[in-house]
């Protein structure tokens, strides 16, 4: 038990898609909450294997173009029709075709601004330090190894247990993870 | 100049603007300053507002200025009362005065700025020009200001002053006490009552004085053939408004006769063409080159300068005895005799004396004399000889003392006299001779004389002169000298009297003792006032008996003819370092920068010669190399050559410039050289025209020319309807045909939008006319925009790239092929002022919009320089700024500039601006008139008072808005540009006869109106009337046609 | 159950990946060229010559800022000279880049994989190159910011009708969304650069860059959604960004200019000189650093039925405009094209016939798209030809519209050049400093390519 306070969680090595999306699939059905699994590239089946429910990324995509649109248009109209109303060869003050462009241009930066930056922040990145980093195998995670953490806040987790419930699914090895 | 003004500072005193002070502080004009704005327009008592500040500011303007001026002269220059009564600092006086070309005087009014004339004008008063003006008068501003301009006396290069001069001069002449034997002065044509006086009065105190004239423009030939044929001393001018058909023989009476703006106007009044005209005057043409008078050629034959004699003679003999003549010179014969006394034939000062004689007797046998050919006795004096003659002295040791006042025969003398080694030789003789030059530069001449002593610009000097028809022209100094020069009345009162007095002085004592009369000082000032002397006056100087020159040996032929002209933009040479004149693109040409050999277009066939390719011309045992210019419309084996260029000692900007033809010209052969040797040799040289699209080496562009003209009945697909063209008949019968030429006139107004219509209903419409009858293609507006609006000039290299920058250009347009053009078009193209502007639509900063009174307006401050406008203008009307021309250095120049336009910096846009300037001063005049009237009105006694108070008040505003006019407008000497407010509803006269109608909207309503590339749908508020010509059935009209 | 360890999936090989490949192999390979290998002799040689031209920009920069525009050739009528023209040459390539990556992206083409990170980095620098132009081109180009809506006292705006106001809003755009995709896609690799490297500094500045990404399955999950809408944006923006451009001419009445079907051909020019580029960036590339097992003969063979494809719906925009030129019976348009097709400036008019219309054809070959030598040089001169469309298109115009009186010419000057080369240099030099630093191939993908690949029927992960 005091060990398990001086650790973050234990980290499970694997090196092929097919095992890792299994192992994973298992750690949760034994109970586990508290997991993740990080791998090199995203691994198809994983997201079900976690049960991930469906992200909010869209959502913000959709807010930020009606922003970036609408607000394109408007500033166009008070620029044009009300802070600055002048005869401009001969064409209407309110010409709202010609303001088209510039109001779709500014639909597409605002979706993908909110969007990228949106997914950045749900993903609470940037975040210069994490405990996993202090793992060295960890390292391979971004390159071709497939890692199964289980945190140390986890309500299930007991050290010793927890070590052979990942050796059972067939880890390569089985690192503490230091807080 | 930094140096001059340090010297002089000391000496400076504010005597010379103390009246302006005085006339500042009158009562009449404080309580102008109070009434200026009404009670409660501005509360005075709640501290310097804006408006006072900017009166303040004005008005210490004007005190710094006062301290500008250089001499200590004490004397009153007189507003010129055209103007309202109410004046305030900071707002432009006007002052008349007159300006001399080859001694001939045209009526100028100056516009004044806190002492500083920015801009010239023609005296509305003034029979020479009726106040419009040539290229010109319009440029010799820039004269005044040049840098170059000799600032100090100068003793063999160097620097001196008047007083040792005076220390030298004095026992000179004292020497020469008993009979003056030795003394002689060289002018240039003399027309100047007090100058001509003077003369007399030295030539009585010195007996042995004699005095000559040199002028590379002499009209002597006109003289000696008047005196074979009549034997008397005249010289004829001419009434344009009495003739209805007129035969020029070489006479470029548009340009360089004087009284040249006066006669365009007079022959342009009988040919303009309105709903219902159904006769205007008829002009045949026969010319040795081509020149803008035959532009305006009903019927224009090129023609050998050989031949001219020739047919003079045979036209006599076929106006004496019509059954004997046959081909185009019976059909011309004819119609001069059918309009006896209502004809007119002239012939070119160029031509011998002989044609001169045959063309008195024709307009004779045509009853024209005294009817359209007025004779007087020469209007300029007559000297004791000519150079030839002082030459002759020198040699001879007949002259010891010279005096050469302003002219400068060293580089436009004839060369067979090389009068420039002679002086040189004279001027060597230290011991024995004195020769001094009074000059505007240090010039070729002045090199050559012991002493140079600066002459003052005609803007700096009291003085006068006769017009063309012997008005008598007064001019006054609008600046004190800038420099330390002198004019030449003063010089002349220097030998007479040894004592350097001011000009003012000498001038009123000869025209107080001329008219001798009590009321001299209301006299005297009136006629300062007009610009012409209203007093009495003796009549000119009786006309001493000159031999005749012997005229010119029959021309043999065969090889080339040459003729000699004044250049259309420099004259005989004087304004070579004037770079307006200089950059300007001539007439036809549209060469800049430089002369040329104008050849045909055959005859560069024949020398294997495009444009550029070098020519050696010999003629006799003078020879010159120049480059070719092809010039459709001159006949084929002549060569055409303008006088004035190649100077070597013109200043920084003419120096060196151009090819002096001088070399050529001989006193045998002045105008024409019989038969000169061309040829084609290596070598190219850079001529640069600013639009060259007619010339011959591209057949599709020469070609296309006829693309844009457009004939009745005509549509041709290719046909870019830009110059639309027909007879007085195909008028007469349909007077409509222009307006066929047109697309639908209802599809140019298919729009979704709503627009600005109901705008302009409620506002002034701002809109122009141009009637390309009327253009001669003089380029005086060019010159007057550029005055006006602060134009930059850019240099050759610059107009060789396209950059040239003035706001208006002329284009010309031939008809039929480069050989031999049928006709020739000019089309001054300023601002279409757009009410659907392309331009403003692509700005993307809206540096150029719209106003309420249709303006498409730039704004300077706005420009970022995308040059995206300019792109999108369908006339390329639009001027960029491409580097820094404005100059900002220069400190003359910034003395020049008109202060209420902005000096343009580098990487902005500009163009016409329909003088913006000048609107606005007008509509707040009115403005002021109208709220101090209803002032008045309110403390009307009754309501018929009041009535009548808003009814004059309607008049004045009425007024001042008619004579609002745009530089080009007021500058142009046929009226073809006409400007005005288009919305009658919006006169101030409208309540009280609303059936008033300004000139300009009447001209929008002329069936023979169009505008431009109707097609684009832009809606130029600049439209033109079409051009109609009246070619003689005799004749035949087939040229007319393409 | 539990699968044996020693089981590790290898690509078995295709047209797009070489066979052998492990996730292990693919990483060092692609990283190795970031983290390992030294700069070899040509990486030098061309980077010594960017930099020369670098310079020579620098210098011309400079001198026009002295001067001002007037040191370019242009003059009253030709008011838009080469600044307009590198300017619409850039953007057009940059396309390219954005299309590869988004629009194949969409299509789910496997054979984008390998070429879309250095074809989008390829986007950037060609943006940034074109975004320059604008700011040369202007008369007082101090004053550019004029031209975006930003609160002044004057209270003063853009003029929003302006097609080049669209533009300034089209190419920002376009560059930030760019920057972003391109950002977006680099976080893992900057994970595995991050972990691979070998210093110290490198180690700090590669983790930075990655934000501590650690390929968390839920941040996979995010990911890939907001990489999958960011393409999505990007399609339709490179249809727009060039449409935007053809307006500039479009929207002006000159003859020449004002046609409808600009903005269409403006965007098939765009692709296909954007893809020449691509060619002309790949095959050096594959060859330089021996990635002819990760850029195949197919890839260069696709770019090239591509450029063949594009090049055709060009040739078609210029039939249409000699065609519509002539059914208008407008005495304007007609003479444009006699003018471009006779006149001063016909040389370059037959040129961009033979570069843009005659030199694509050879790609229906099979023989000549699988020929790497011939594609290189089909790939340049349809990058000439395509600039000299743009020449032909801008200058032709503009010289001889509607007023034969104030038709003129246009010569450019050595400082046009100097720019114009400049240009290019500036371009080399991102490019090579981006192959030095960042990986030129997405490696996350390629590894996914990997896992795809071996993955045979019946071999699901249960």
């Amino acid at each position: 038990m005091s060990a398990s306070g001086q650790i973050y969680g234990l980290l499970a090595e694997f090196d092929a898609p097919a095992p890792f999306v299994h192992a994973t699939e298992q750690t949760r059905e034994a109970g586990y909450t508290r997991i993740d699994a990080l791998s090199p590239f995203p691994v198809p089946g994983l997201d079900e294997a976690l049960r991930l429910p469906p992200n909010r990324v869209p959502l913000i995509f959709l807010l930020g173009g009606i922003f970036g649109g609408l607000s394109g248009f408007f500033m166009q109209v008070y620029s044009c029709t009300y802070s600055y109303p002048i005869n401009v060869g001969g064409r209407p003050l309110y010409s709202w075709p010609a303001f088209i462009p510039i109001t779709f241009e500014l639909t597409i930066l605002g979706a993908g601004l909110a969007g990228a930056f949106g997914m950045l922040a749900l993903n609470r990145l940037p975040m210069p330090y994490h405990s996993l980093f202090n793992c060295p195998r960890f390292d391979l995670a971004s390159q071709d190894r497939f890692f199964l953490l289980i945190e140390s806040a986890d309500a299930r987790f007991e050290l010793q247990q927890t070590r052979e419930f990942l050796q059972s699914l067939g880890a390569l090895s089985i690192s503490e993870v230091p807080k | 100049m930094e140096t001059s003004s340090s010297q002089s500072r000391p000496q400076r005193s504010a005597h010379y603007w103390k009246s302006l002070e005085q006339w500042s502080n009158t009562p009449e004009f404080r309580r102008l300053v109070q009434d200026e704005f009404p009670p409660g327009a501005t509360d005075p008592d709640d501290g310097p507002t804006r408006r006072t500040f900017l009166k303040t500011l004005a008005a210490s303007m004007a005190l710094a200025s006062l301290t500008g001026c250089k001499r200590k002269i004490s004397e009153t220059i007189v507003p010129y009362v055209r103007q309202p009564a109410e004046m305030t600092p900071g707002r432009p006086l006007y002052f008349a005065t007159s300006m001399t070309l080859s001694g001939y005087a045209q009526g100028v009014i100056a516009t004044s700025r806190e002492g500083r004339p920015i801009k010239l004008d023609g005296n509305p008063d003034h029979p020479a020009n009726l106040g419009s003006s040539d290229a010109f008068l319009q440029a010799t501003l820039l004269d005044l200001y040049d840098p170059d301009r000799s600032q100090t006396v100068t003793r063999a290069g160097v620097i001196s002053d008047w007083d040792t001069f005076v220390g030298v001069i004095r026992p000179r002449l004292a020497g020469k006490a008993k009979d003056g034997s030795g003394l002689a002065i060289l002018t240039e044509t003399v027309t100047s009552p007090t100058l001509l006086s003077q003369i007399r009065n030295l030539k009585s105190k010195f007996p042995g004085a004699v005095w000559f004239t040199h002028d590379p423009m002499s009209r002597r030939n006109i003289r000696d053939g008047l005196r074979d044929a009549t034997g008397r001393e005249i010289l004829p001018r001419f009434d344009f408004s009495k003739a209805a058909v007129i035969l020029s023989l070489d006479c470029d009476f548009l340009f360089d006769e004087p009284g040249h703006s006066r006669y365009a106007r007079d022959f342009l009044d009988g040919r303009r063409i309105r709903a219902g005209t159904e006769r205007m005057n008829r002009l045949y043409v026969v010319e040795s080159t081509h020149t803008i008078t035959g532009t305006m050629a009903d019927h224009r034959w090129p023609m050998r300068p050989s031949q001219f004699a020739a047919t003079a003679a045979t036209l006599l003999e076929a106006v004496s005895n019509p059954s004997a003549a046959q081909g185009w010179i019976k059909a011309v014969a004819d119609d001069l005799l059918a309009n006896k006394q209502r004809s007119l034939v002239l012939a070119g000062a160029n031509q011998p004396p002989a044609v001169h004689a045959a063309v008195h007797h024709i307009n004779d046998v045509l009853g024209n004399i005294d009817k359209t050919v007025l004779y007087s006795a020469p209007v300029e004096g007559d000297p004791d000889g000519s150079l030839a003659d002082l030459m002759g002295k020198m040699n001879s040791g007949g002259v010891d003392t010279l005096f050469i006042v302003g002219t400068n025969p060293c580089y436009t003398a004839h060369v067979d006299l090389s009068f420039d080694s002679a002086l040189e030789a004279f001027s060597k003789q230290i011991d024995k001779n004195l020769t001094v030059r009074l000059g505007l530069y240090d010039d070729e001449t002045s090199f050559k004389c012991q002493w140079h002593l600066p002459q003052t610009h005609f803007l700096e000097e009291w003085s006068d002169a006769r017009a063309y028809d012997g008005t008598i022209s007064t001019v006054q100094p609008l600046i004190a000298p800038l420099y330390a020069s002198r004019s030449a009345v003063e010089l002349m009162d220097l030998l007479l009297t040894g004592y350097l007095r001011p000009g003012q002085e000498i001038l009123r004592e000869f025209w107080a003792e001329q008219h001798g009369q009590p009321d001299f000082e209301s006299i005297w000032r009136r006629s300062l006032e007009k610009g012409i002397w209203l007093g009495k006056s003796s009549a000119a100087p009786p006309a001493t008996q000159v031999s005749p020159r012997t005229s010119a040996k029959p021309a043999a032929t065969g090889a080339f003819e040459l003729v000699f002209r004044a250049d259309p933009c420099i004259w005989d040479g004087v304004y070579c370092n004037n770079a307006f004149l200089q950059e300007l693109a001539k007439p036809l040409t549209k060469l800049t920068w430089d002369n040329a050999a104008l050849i045909s277009a055959n005859s560069a066939k024949k020398l294997g010669a495009s444009n550029g390719d070098m020519l050696q011309i010999t003629a006799g045992d003078q020879s010159l190399q120049i480059p070719a210019w092809i010039l459709p419309g001159v006949p084929d084996d002549t060569v055409t050559l303008h006088l004035g260029y190649g100077r070597w000692r013109a200043g920084s900007v003419g120096t060196g410039v151009g090819f002096n033809v001088y070399k050529l010209r001989t006193s045998e052969h002045p105008w024409f050289f019989p038969g000169a040797e061309v040829r084609r040799i290596e070598g190219t040289y850079f001529l640069v025209a600013t639009h060259t699209h007619q010339t011959i080496d591209q057949r599709r562009e020469g070609l296309l020319d006829s693309d844009v003209i457009q004939h009745p009945g005509e549509d041709k697909i290719d046909n870019r309807n830009l110059v639309r063209v027909g007879t007085l008949r195909q008028f007469v019968d349909d007077p409509q045909f222009v307006k066929k030429l047109d697309e639908p006139e209802k599809r140019h107004h298919l729009t979704l939008y709503a627009g600005y219509d109901a705008i302009y209903k409620n506002n002034f419409a701002w809109g122009m006319s141009i009637d390309m009858q009327s253009c001669i293609g003089c380029n005086a507006c060019i010159l007057a925009c550029q005055t006006e609006n602060n134009i930059p000039v850019v240099g050759k290299e610059q107009v060789s790239l396209g950059r040239e920058m003035h706001w208006i250009r002329v284009d010309t347009y031939y008809e039929g092929d480069p050989e031999s053009p049928t006709a020739t078009f000019h089309q001054p193209v300023p601002c279409q002022q757009c009410e659907n502007a392309p331009c403003e639509l692509v700005c993307p900063v809206g540096a150029t919009v719209h106003d309420n009174e249709g303006l498409n307006e730039m704004v300077f401050n706005r420009c970022v320089g995308t040059r995206y406008c300019s792109n999108n203008c369908p006339y390329k009307v639009r001027r960029f700024n491409f580097l820094q021309y404005a100059d900002r250095t220069t400190e003359t120049l910034k003395l020049m500039r008109n202060p209420e336009v902005t000096v343009r910096s580098r990487g902005v846009m500009e163009k016409c601006s329909y003088c913006i300037q000048r609107i606005v001063a007008t509509r707040i005049d009115m403005e002021i008139l109208q709220v101090r009237m209803d002032e008045q009105a309110r403390s009307a006694t009754g309501p018929d008072q009041a009535a009548a108070i808003q009814k004059q008040s309607a008049e004045l505003r009425q007024k001042m808005l008619d004579n609002l006019q745009t530089a080009c407008q007021q500058a142009c000497p046929t009226q073809a540009i006409v400007f005005g407010n288009l919305n009658a509803s919006h006169d101030p006269i409208h309540e009280i006869s609303p059936q008033h109608l300004s000139e300009v909207a009447q001209l929008k309503r002329q069936p023979l109106n169009y505008s431009l590339l109707p097609d684009l749908t832009t809606q130029p508020r600049t439209t033109y009337l079409a051009r109609i010509q009246n070619p003689s059935p005799a004749v035949g009209e087939e040229k007319f046609r393409t | 159950m539990t699968t044996p360890a020693t089981e590790i999936d290898v690509s078995r090989g295709s047209d797009v990946l070489a066979a052998g490949y492990d996730y292990a192999a693919v990483t060092e390979k692609i990283s190795s060229v970031v983290l390992l290998r030294k700069s070899g002799r040509a990486w030098r040689f061309g980077f010594t010559v960017s930099v020369l031209l670098v310079m020579i920009l620098t210098c011309a920069v400079s001198y026009l800022f002295l001067r001002g525009v007037g040191i370019w050739g242009i003059d009253i009528p030709v008011a838009w000279g080469f600044a307009i023209v590198n300017f619409v040459w850039w953007i057009g390539i940059g396309h390219a880049g954005t299309f590869i990556s988004a629009m194949l992206f969409l299509m789910f083409q496997d054979w984008r994989t390998s070429i879309n990170r250095f074809a989008e980095a390829m986007t950037l620098f060609a943006v940034a190159c074109a975004g320059m132009f604008p700011l040369l081109h202007l008369g007082r180009p101090w004053e550019f910011f004029w031209l975006l809506p930003y609160p002044n006292t004057m209270w003063l705006w853009p003029q929003f009708r302006s097609p080049l106001v669209w533009d300034v809003f089209a190419v920002s755009t376009y560059g930030i969304i760019s920057l972003v995709f391109w950002f977006v896609g680099l976080i893992p690799d900057l994970a595995t650069l991050r972990d691979r490297a070998q210093s110290y500094p490198a180690r700090v500045a590669y983790g930075i860059l990655a934000l501590g990404w650690r390929g968390s399955a839920r941040h996979w999950n995010r990911y890939r959604t907001a990489y999958l809408l960011l393409a999505g944006l990007a399609a339709p923006l490179v249809v727009s960004v060039h449409s935007v451009v053809g307006m500039d001419f479009a929207a002006a009445q000159l003859p020449g200019w004002h046609s409808t079907i600009f903005p269409p051909y403006f965007v098939a020019g765009a692709i296909f000189s954007g893809f020449a580029m691509v060619l002309t960036l790949a095959i050096p590339l594959r060859w330089a650093y021996g990635l002819q097992d990760f850029i195949t003969i197919r890839h260069l063979e696709n770019c090239a039925k591509l450029m063949l494809v594009t090049g055709l719906i060009v040739a078609y925009g210029y039939g249409a405009e000699a065609f519509y030129g002539w059914l208008s019976g407008n005495e304007f348009d007609m003479y444009m094209n006699v003018n471009r097709a006779l006149g001063r400036y016909r040389i370059e008019y037959w040129m961009l016939i033979f570069c843009n219309v005659l030199t694509p054809q050879l790609l229906w070959f099979r023989a000549v798209r699988r020929n790497v030598g011939l594609l290189l040089l089909i790939s340049l001169v349809i990058q000439v030809g395509m600039w000299t469309e743009r020449f032909v298109i801008i200058i032709t115009s503009l010289q001889r519209d509607f007023l034969p009186s104030s038709w003129g010419m246009y010569y450019p000057t050595r400082w046009d050049w100097a720019t114009l080369f400049g240009s290019v240099g500036l371009f080399v030099f991102c490019f090579l400093l981006f192959v030095r630093f960042l990986p030129a191939i997405s490696m996350a993908e390629m590894r996914e390519l990997v896992h795809e690949q071996s993955r045979g029927p019946g071999k699901e992960a249960a």
